[in-house]
């Protein structure tokens, strides 16, 4: 380990507290003793110079996914919604399943940025513009999904209650799918201004660092003319406070309404009322996994180790541990309730999705999802990067199975035997998933090269002002 | 906080002695309690006292201007922070008070800054600045600014420092208002939207449900609210903030490391000489004179 330093635990300096006791004090966020002025060379560094290596390793397979992408959505709206597997009973394939995915890797950002922020977890600073940018890259992605799944996405527009010449006929507001048109677009906006504003003070640094006018000039225009005084402050705190409690409970209703799609639905294995807050942690569960792998490669391809400490790892993956159990209790839950329901069609659903032909996957998301994380119970695995890094995977891939559980188990074999049927993936449904990645791995990267990754007035924000500030090294007498 | 602490008490009269240093070991610790957790009006007023640990008299008087006493107090005060010697008052022998009164010349010496530009630059002058390395340093600085009536001043920092809308004092930020006022517009637009077209337009019965079921229709109605509320939150956000327009940057590093305390040659009181001297007396590491298109 580089900074071993750091021990995750507070240091206790006994007769030190306030009254006599011991005082606990916790160890620095930033590591490395860096000052003010090194936060921001650090970290500006890598939108100044020419990328490394690793960065066009892994830009490169990223654009070749996402041309890929682009291609496979090309050849669905060119040819037709025969070329992915869905059919009849299973209508919601593998557009729902992304859509669903996708949306749920957003939401980690959003509970980074807002309502840690509201806790008051000073630990969010290291990782809320990475998050941020990761919930508006993975927003978009899942937002071709649904468009794709309409058969007829040059229609989209219909999906809106704007005046037309055929009635006018409206949209039908009772329906949850309204309801996600409203809630995803909602939120892709307040996930931008959001991420827009934590930016405008760094992208005042970059700007007051350019050397080439130009430069200068893109980011003066990026930065809104920011200069950092208190009366602005004044207002920019207040603004940030408001967002914060405005995108958590927007954060909340946004896989709640998600999850309405399916439970508002009488099919048996959706029609459940646990389904809201089941969504939202698996949407936590699976974006603080996602999270967590951008920054353990993030880390190393930029030299953020000092900022994104083992300690920051350590506290997402207690997140992880903590969402894992809430996704865990869930699924238990699930199962009691349909064998105490005594309902049969949703008992007989349960059984079939541990002993149906569709078991593997379950058996897939049941263990990655709840009890492969069973292992960050030990603060020595906690604190390991290869295993947070390899954990992160399987619980990426346990929560897309989940989706994939939920959408296929659930459609393939409902009430009536004769209309049951099976869902293969085809080609085109292999393409789509896995290029997806490319198109969110590609703007993420591009978003490393030229933004700030990490915010770094609020990282300043909470150094400690007597090591970091300038001139605090050499203690000269001044006047 | 305890190197800087030490330097200072040395400044301190001996009758103060006491007094300042109480205060101080009292407030350091409630200044460490705040950095954690959320700082309530009393806390801030706590920090801006360990920050001036030097003058607690000052401080004293501060608070006791907030509770809006008379002006003559404010008077009185400010006297008795020069007589509690600052590091920098002592040097330059200009005090708060000859600021307060614009009119009032510097009678005496200003001979310790003639070796420096005590001329005004060549140019229209924007403004003065002095650049400080610390928070703390700067929020004290901006205390004494209010003190000195000064009205066109400003604090810059590469972040936002708790407390410094305390001693500027600039009371709570009216953007909430706007957030409220937004959110409410929103939540009228989705009722009218709704209700309009599923209720008055187009009434339609879509499964099973009424004309009017408002149940469905609370999903939207909060995307609505949260939609206009945030958006606009935003943008009057950032004109409030002077965004928008051309910026005056009084030096590349604000956004860095550096803390500076701007006072604006647009203020009614604003005299180079004062000014300048008033600056100096703040103990700052640099101060500049900022002319128009520099």
């Amino acid at each position: 380990m580089k900074h071993s330093e750091l021990t995750g635990r507070s240091h206790i300096v006994n007769a030190a507290g306030p009254f006599g006791g011991p005082l606990a004090k916790r160890e620095p966020l930033v590591s490395g003793h860096r000052t003010w002025a090194q936060v921001n060379d650090d970290i500006a560094i890598h939108t100044e110079t020419m990328p490394t290596k690793l960065w066009w390793a892994a830009f490169i397979p990223s654009l070749i996914l996402m041309i890929g992408f682009f291609v496979s959505l090309g050849i669905i709206v060119g040819t037709g919604m025969g070329t992915v597997g869905i059919s009849h009973p299973i209508g919601w394939g593998v557009f729902i399943i992304n859509f669903v995915f996708w949306i749920g890797i957003g939401h980690a950002g959003t509970l980074i940025s807002a309502i840690l922020f509201l806790f008051r977890q000073n630990w969010r600073t290291a990782i809320n513009r990475s998050a941020e940018a990761m919930t508006i890259f993975a927003v978009m992605t899942a937002g071709i999904f649904p468009l794709m799944h309409t058969g007829r996405p040059w229609f989209a527009y219909w999906l809106f209650p704007i005046p037309n010449g055929r009635g006018p006929l409206w949209v039908n507001f009772t329906s949850p799918l309204l309801w996600d048109v409203f809630a995803v677009s909602t939120y892709a906006t307040i996930s931008v201004f959001f991420w827009y504003v934590g930016l405008v003070p760094d992208l005042a640094s970059l700007r007051d660092r350019a050397k080439h006018p130009l430069r200068r000039k893109i980011y003066g225009i990026l930065s809104a003319g920011w200069t950092g005084g208190n009366r602005s402050w004044r207002h920019y705190e207040a603004a940030y406070l408001m967002l914060a409690g405005l995108a958590t409970p927007l954060v909340l209703s946004v896989h709640t309404i998600v999850s309405f799609d399916f439970a508002v639905s009488v099919i048996p294995g959706w029609h459940t009322t646990i389904f809201p807050p089941y969504f939202v942690a698996g949407a936590i569960f699976s974006g603080f996994a996602m999270v967590l792998t951008l920054t353990i490669i993030m880390r190393h391809t930029f030299n953020l180790q000092n900022y994104i400490t083992i300690n920051h790892l350590e506290a997402m993956a207690k997140v992880v541990l903590l969402t894992s159990g809430v996704v865990g209790i869930a699924y238990i839950t699930e199962f009691f309730i349909a064998y105490y329901s005594a309902v049969e069609p949703e008992q007989f659903h349960f059984a079939n999705r541990l002993f149906g032909p569709y078991w593997w996957a379950a058996l897939i998301m049941y263990g990655c999802n709840m009890l492969a994380p069973q292992l960050l119970w030990f603060k020595k695995l906690r604190r390991s990067i290869p295993v947070l890094f390899v954990l992160s995977l399987f619980v990426n891939l346990g929560m897309w199975f989940e989706r994939y559980v939920i959408v296929v188990t659930s459609l393939h074999r409902d009430f009536l035997p004769s209309s049951w049927g099976m869902y293969d993936f085809k080609v085109m449904d292999w393409a789509l998933t896995i290029c997806s990645f490319g198109m969110f791995m590609t703007l993420f990267l591009l978003f490393a090269r030229a933004l700030p990754t990490i915010c770094m007035f609020e990282v300043k924000h909470v150094m400690d002002p007597e090591a970091s500030a300038r001139n605090s090294r050499k203690e000269v007498a001044r006047g | 906080m305890a190197d800087n602490k030490d330097l200072k008490d040395k400044n301190v009269d001996a009758e103060n002695t006491e007094e300042s240093t109480d205060t101080t070991s009292e407030s350091v610790e409630t200044e460490t309690a705040t950095s954690e957790t959320e700082e309530t009006a009393s806390q801030t007023e706590a920090s801006v006292q360990a920050d001036s640990t030097d003058e607690a008299q000052v401080d004293a008087d501060a608070s006791a201007q907030d509770e809006e006493q008379s002006g003559d107090t404010s008077q009185e005060g400010i006297l008795s922070a020069e007589k509690a010697s600052r590091e920098g008052f002592s040097s330059g022998q200009a005090t708060v008070e000859d600021f307060v009164a614009p009119d009032d010349k510097i009678e005496s010496d200003m001979k310790a800054d003639e070796s420096s530009n005590a001329q005004p630059p060549e140019g229209e002058i924007d403004g003065m600045a002095a650049f400080f390395d610390r928070p703390d340093e700067l929020m004290q600085a901006a205390a004494f600014a209010r003190l000195a009536k000064y009205t066109k001043y400003d604090a810059f920092s590469p972040f936002p420092i708790h407390g410094m809308d305390h001693a500027m004092g600039l009371g709570p930020s009216w953007i909430p208002w706007v957030t409220f006022g937004a959110g409410t517009g929103g939540f009228i637009l989705a009722n009218l939207l709704q209700f309009g077209t599923m209720t008055f337009d187009w009434p339609m019965i879509v499964g099973g449900k009424s004309f009017a079921p408002w149940p469905a229709f609370i999903p939207i109605m909060f995307e609505l609210t949260v939609l206009l509320a945030g958006v606009t939150t935003v943008i009057v956000m950032l004109i409030a903030a002077g965004c928008f327009r051309k910026p005056r940057i009084i030096d590349p590093d604000i956004t860095n490391d550096r803390f500076v305390l701007w006072i604006s040659a647009e203020d009614e009181t604003f005299d180079f000489e004062q000014v300048k001297a008033f600056m100096e007396s703040l103990d700052p590491v640099e101060v500049r004179t900022i002319t128009k298109g520099a």
